[in-house]
């Protein structure tokens, strides 16, 4: 341990006149450095050790005790195991408390230590390190395996298709009797044939779509979606198919009801999946209603068929994988066993949930939810979420803002309720000349934002030059019931304008790129 | 004079398939088989429609579609995608390349005839 030779000291403030004046605050001095230097020993986090020259544990301070779970007396005068090798670092697996495995760096100086050659090694924890650079890596190799995965799933995808398409053609051809006349035998064989190569396409695409969940590739992309034209719009896909079993399709929906928040080729997939098995299972003349209700903060969907129902065994089953309860049930084509698995996995990814009622032999109603957020919700989800896809791709994100340049003297002027329709005039404007359905506009407080991921900012100012040219031309229209409106436009473009999305819309809202139009009822006579 | 619709695929017997039923529907179809082929033939005979496969060993599908947008002589040809990418950004990729309509593979005849005949009246 460490020893301070006292001897020496007191002999050499003997000596001295000055200090042996001062003799009694000597032995502070020595009992403070005393202290100073247990004190870093003890308080260090590094681990100290000296072995000497047979590799013998002459001291150890307290963190090198903690660090291998041992007590002085279990380290002191015990072989420590480890060779020292001067100046080089060496590392260290221990197993720590918790089971976890833990990394030492270990560094060795030669010293001399009660007059013997002995070593003091230096030991610092570098577990965390290590466990960043081992995180580090991790990522990174899971990263790699996305994109095998990825380009894995394209190709399968691109080889199952093709051969797909020219066969599926060519029998197209036959069917079609390009090449000559066919009997009824060869027709019906190749109708089979035909029935077969789309079924294997069906399920091509569904397992495309499982493996896309699966990998989490599935792009999530969200706009606002009008919930009764996806569901008319989905209705329209099986008027023939319900024809031809006399069912009855029908849609019962209230007069107003809110956007919701998801993707609609996705809300269409959901609708599609349901009202295909409601037609399905359910016999000739029965009826199949889709229902569409508001909830506190969610839409309610349902697809409701008198058919031939779920046992109850069979309901928890139902949204497994290959899951087909009865084969044989349903008759026209095979399915996948896959489409309620996809449907909700779907359902789940845009927040919603959904669920079945159903008794044997009466019918089924599945119903499913998606959540209605409020517009400054949506607003930021996708500012943030196009900012975010602009920076994990290296691409842009462009907003466009309208506003009044002033907005109290029209408010005065026109009143809230024509202002208010000014502003849903201008989002319906400004939403015709969009062209992609990533595009996005809302009516956002006093102002209408129109939102452009991945947009350039050279992009962002043709859009806003087409959205200026429709916006001018709605205003000429209305030129004689809204004269006095002026209007301002700002663009801002995330990353050459602005750095997160606060800067972005206040680089829009004020940005010195704004046009203004003025709306006056003289303003073809002053031309 | 029959509409001649320029068939730009690497997959002969597909390429086959659908000339053979473009002739039955009264159409000439003229074939390439990748993409350099595919954009020589556009500059030279002028086709009324392409008909353009995206997944192509050399240049892909959205390169030729770009250069064909870009150069006079091509631009206002009306470009279909016939494409087995299982891709979800698929169309948007198209579209930003210039193309018009997007079908996948495997297609039902009467889609890709339909959408033919809307653009080649």
């Amino acid at each position: 341990m460490v020893k301070i030779r006292r001897g020496s000291q007191k002999r050499s403030a003997r000596k001295s006149k000055l200090t042996s004046v001062n003799f009694k605050d000597g032995e502070k001095v020595l009992q403070s450095s005393q202290y100073h230097l247990r004190t870093i020993f003890d308080k260090n986090p590094d681990g100290m050790i000296v072995v000497d020259n047979k590799g013998v544990v002459c001291f150890a301070n307290p963190a090198a005790e903690s660090f291998f779970g041992l007590k002085k007396n279990q380290l002191l005068k015990h072989p420590f195991g480890v060779p020292a090798i001067d100046g080089e670092a060496t590392e260290l697996n221990i197993l720590q408390k918790d089971g976890k495995t833990g990394t030492l760096q270990m560094r060795a100086v030669q010293i001399e230590w009660d007059k013997k050659p002995s070593h003091l090694i230096l030991i610092h924890d570098i577990t965390m390190i290590r466990e960043a650079e081992r995180l580090r890596c991790e990522v990174d190799e899971r990263r790699k395996l996305d994109q095998l995965k990825d380009e894995f799933i394209g190709t399968v995808s691109h080889e199952l298709r093709t051969p797909l398409a020219t066969i599926k053609e060519f029998v197209s051809i036959l069917l079609d009797e390009v090449p000559g006349k066919i009997n009824v035998e060869q027709r019906d064989y190749l109708n089979i044939t035909r029935g077969n190569i789309d079924r294997l396409g069906r399920i091509v695409t569904d397992l495309l779509d499982i493996s896309k969940i699966e990998a989490k590739k599935m792009a999530i992309r969200k706009s606002l979606v009008d919930i009764v034209g996806v569901a008319k719009g989905s209705i329209s896909l099986f008027k023939a198919s319900a024809g031809a079993k006399n069912i009855t399709l029908k849609l019962l929906f209230p007069e107003r009801l809110p956007d919701v928040y998801a993707d609609s080729d996705r809300v269409t997939q959901i609708f599609t999946n349901l009202i295909h098995n409601a037609i399905k299972f359910t016999p000739s003349n029965g009826k199949v209603t889709v229902e569409i209700k508001p909830g506190k903060k969610e839409i309610e969907c349902s697809v409701k068929d008198n058919g031939i129902g779920i046992a109850p065994e069979n309901k928890d089953k139902l949204f497994g994988r290959f899951m087909q309860i009865d084969r044989s049930a349903g008759g026209g084509p095979k399915g996948t066993g896959l489409g309620l698995s996809i449907t909700k996995e779907l359902v789940q990814m845009y927040g919603g949930k959904i669920w079945v009622e159903s008794e044997l032999d009466k019918g089924s109603k599945f119903t499913f939810t998606l959540p209605v957020l409020n517009s400054q919700t949506i607003f930021k989800e996708y500012i943030n979420n196009g900012i975010k896809d602009a920076v994990d791709k290296g691409s842009a994100f462009s907003i466009v803002i309208i506003s009044f340049n002033n907005f109290k003297a029209v408010f005065k002027k026109l009143g809230k309720e024509p202002v208010n329709q000014i502003l849903s005039d201008l989002e319906e404007t400004a939403k015709k000349t969009l062209r992609r359905v990533t595009d996005m506009v809302l009516k956002y407080k006093e102002e209408v934002v129109i939102l452009l991921p991945d947009v350039k900012r050279e992009d962002a100012f043709a859009v806003g030059s087409r959205i200026e040219d429709a916006v001018r031309a709605y205003f000429e229209q209305k030129k004689d019931s809204l004269g006095g409106v002026k209007i301002k436009y700002g663009i801002a473009n995330f990353p050459d304008d602005a750095g997160n999305s606060e800067e972005l819309i206040k680089k829009a809202r004020d940005g010195r790129e704004s046009i203004s139009i003025k709306v006056s009822p003289f303003k073809s006579k002053q031309r | 004079m029959a509409k001649k619709i320029l068939v730009i695929d690497d997959e002969p017997e597909l390429v086959r398939a659908i000339t053979v039923r473009f002739e039955a529907s009264g159409y000439k179809a003229i074939p390439a088989f990748d993409g350099q082929e595919g954009i020589a033939k556009a500059k030279k005979l002028k086709p009324d429609l392409i008909l353009l496969d995206i997944i192509m060993p050399g240049m892909d599908g959205y390169e030729v579609c770009r250069r064909l947008k870009a150069d006079p002589d091509t631009k206002n040809i009306p470009v279909l995608i016939l494409t087995a990418s299982g891709q979800r950004d698929l169309e948007e990729k198209c579209t930003s390349a210039g193309g018009n309509i997007v079908i996948t593979k495997p297609f039902d005849t009467e889609d890709l005839l339909a959408s033919v005949n809307k653009f080649i009246k």
